[in-house]
């Protein structure tokens, strides 16, 4: 099955939040999670403490920005999906719109066609902005290791005028022998050359070329 | 809005059934379902003494004649409701129309699901109350091996979706899905008939409809082919296709429906009575048509309860209203304008008559947003009664 085709069979299984004023669009949009078949509930205004976990949240946005939306959601572990609800599309609750980073947007008044591909597109969106961020994640931890190691052994090769190679041999020497992986050893090595340097830097006293 | 005709001694509803192209088999017996229903009302005396009028238009199969003439019925303020379509296509057309003003589609067809507008109301099957039965019944009757034909629109694409889900959770398998124009001749299905030879599966699943039905199945017949191992399995081929088709070539093969003509009860026997002494013939009594028949009494009904016309007051009464239908007892889920109904599996003997295999022992709620119907989820089957 694609990620696509798991998206849509899992929508059921989604615990959506409607943060909206109990008036006829909330109750048009409730009816319509219902036929979907999520679990849903409207709560406004937006509640103090923790809610159970949300998937899904449709949120009211305003040409100004609604601080205890924005504060509910600050408190939220992992964010949900968003879904704007919004009446207007004057620049003002457009930018809101930008500012509160919706995956989609449902313009008022709710009609129950559109909520369901509201959802999908949104879902769609915010997978793909998690995924991307954990493989951004991913990537940044490899450039930083595989910078530290070339740094690592750069300074070996130095100190004792040996090749790339064995340099990289005998950190993995070191890390089998330590029990410690390969990368805490690179970092070691840095760490100590660095204090050794500074060290060795202030035992020289202020350098000849010092203008003082 | 209120009924705009200067007419205040009758009830005029729209009737957009196609009587020509390519559906027009099935939609005049749709056409002649809602026609003996308001034949029976006017004859009780109308609701609150006023008759139903019937305003009946020929959309041509057309998609875009079924909006223009909605446009007509509806925006010209001649009346508030309409009965009609029959493919998703013109559904899609009519729907804008009747929530621009507020109107009432009473829309008597299986279809895909997926959808609902407070301005219609569902009187067919959606995937859970006939896909789900029939494929469970082929797996345990001839195998899990499918082949997929079907028209090519969305109905059968979505249908075939929804098949192939429950095939693979049951371990099967879908061989090959083929595809033809909606207003395929018999020539095009030489191919499909190849293909079905060379790959020989368990079971074949068509959704093709219209003049498309009887040509692809005299085609299975030409080529000596035994229905009895590996018939074809349809949600929509009926009773009139059968009757164009001929005994002979419906032999064998097995349609899932909330109805067919062949209930048992006596609800069942007066509407088929009735019927003949108004058409002459039963042959054209399907599923579709009695679902007709019975949105018409269910209208019916919400005038003489509402005590007004205008789509408001009648919504608020058809929403959990119950009726006496000739399949059984149905009802609106008042979730999703969607109706209770029961679902059958029935197979054609050698007299072109469907023969009941199996039935479910109450009506199944439709749940018209199931994206993925489980083969094992016991809230959407009941248990069968053979």
């Amino acid at each position: 099955m694609s990620e696509d085709d798991a998206i849509i069979e899992r929508l059921r299984g989604l615990s959506a939040l409607v943060l909206h004023p109990r008036d006829g669009d909330a109750e048009e949009l409730l009816l319509q999670l219902n036929r979907i078949g999520c679990r849903a509930q409207a709560v406004w205004p937006p509640p103090r403490v923790d809610a159970e976990s949300v998937d899904i949240a449709f949120i009211l946005v305003q040409e100004k920005p609604s601080e205890p939306i924005v504060q509910f959601l600050e408190r939220q572990s992992v964010a949900p999906t968003l879904i704007g609800l919004a009446g207007y599309e004057s620049p003002s609750v457009l930018n809101h719109l930008i500012e509160l980073k919706v995956d989609s947007v449902l313009t008022k008044p709710i009609r129950p066609s559109g909520v369901l591909t509201a959802m999908v597109t949104g879902r769609r969106i915010w997978q793909e902005c998690r995924q991307k961020d954990r493989m951004i994640g991913k990537l940044r931890s490899k450039v930083e290791n595989s910078q530290k190691m070339t740094d690592a052994k750069l300074i070996l090769m130095r100190l004792h005028g040996i090749e790339e190679q064995a340099a990289y041999q005998a950190m993995r020497q070191q890390a089998m022998e330590t029990r410690q992986s390969i990368s805490d050893i690179a970092e070691a090595i840095i760490q100590s050359h660095e204090l050794l340097s500074s060290v060795v830097t202030r035992a020289a006293g202020p350098s000849e070329d010092d203008p003082t | 809005m209120t009924i705009a005709t200067g007419d205040d001694s009758a009830w005029p509803v729209g009737i957009l059934f196609s009587q020509t192209g390519v559906t027009a088999i099935i939609e005049q017996s749709q056409l002649n379902g809602a026609l003996l229903a308001i034949d029976e009302v006017n004859e009780a005396g109308g609701a609150m003494g006023r008759p139903i009028e019937p305003i009946i238009l020929d959309p041509g199969s057309d998609p875009v004649r079924y909006r223009q003439m909605a446009e007509r019925l509806i925006g010209d303020g001649q009346t508030n409701v309409i009965f009609g379509c029959y493919m998703s296509s013109s559904r899609k057309e009519v729907l804008p129309v009747v929530e621009r003003y507020n109107g009432l589609l009473f829309y008597p067809t299986l279809y895909e699901g997926f959808e609902y507008s407070p301005n219609v109301i569902y009187g067919g099957a959606a995937p859970n109350q006939n896909s789900l039965p029939l494929a469970t019944y082929l797996m345990d009757h001839f195998g899990s091996r499918f082949f997929f034909v079907g028209s090519d629109y969305i109905y059968p694409r979505e249908s075939n979706r929804v098949m192939r889900n429950i095939v693979r959770q049951g371990g099967g398998e879908v061989v090959a899905e083929h595809y033809v124009d909606l207003e395929a001749g018999p020539e095009d299905f030489s191919e499909v008939i190849d293909k079905i030879a060379a790959l020989e599966p368990d079971v074949i699943f068509s959704t093709v409809v219209g003049t498309g039905t009887v040509n692809f199945y005299r085609a299975y017949y030409g080529a000596n082919t035994d229905a009895s191992k590996r018939p074809i399995a349809s949600l929509t081929t009926n009773e009139a296709e059968v009757a164009a088709m001929g005994a002979q070539v419906a032999e064998g093969h097995i349609t899932a429906a909330p109805y067919f003509r062949s209930v048992a009860g006596e609800r069942n026997h007066d509407f088929i009575e009735r019927y003949r002494a108004k058409f002459g013939e039963v042959e054209t009594i399907t599923s579709c048509c009695e679902a007709a028949y019975f949105q018409v009494h269910l209208y019916a009904n919400a005038l003489r309860l509402a005590g007004a016309g205008n789509t408001d007051s009648l919504r608020a009464v058809l929403c959990g209203a119950e009726f006496e239908a000739p399949q059984g007892r149905i009802k609106i889920d008042p979730e999703n304008n969607h109706a209770y109904l029961l679902s059958r599996i029935a197979r054609v003997d050698e007299s072109g008559d469907f023969v009941i295999q199996r039935e479910a022992s109450r009506p199944i709620k439709p749940d018209p947003y199931l994206a993925v119907p489980a083969l094992n989820d016991w809230a959407h089957t009941p248990a069968w009664v053979r």
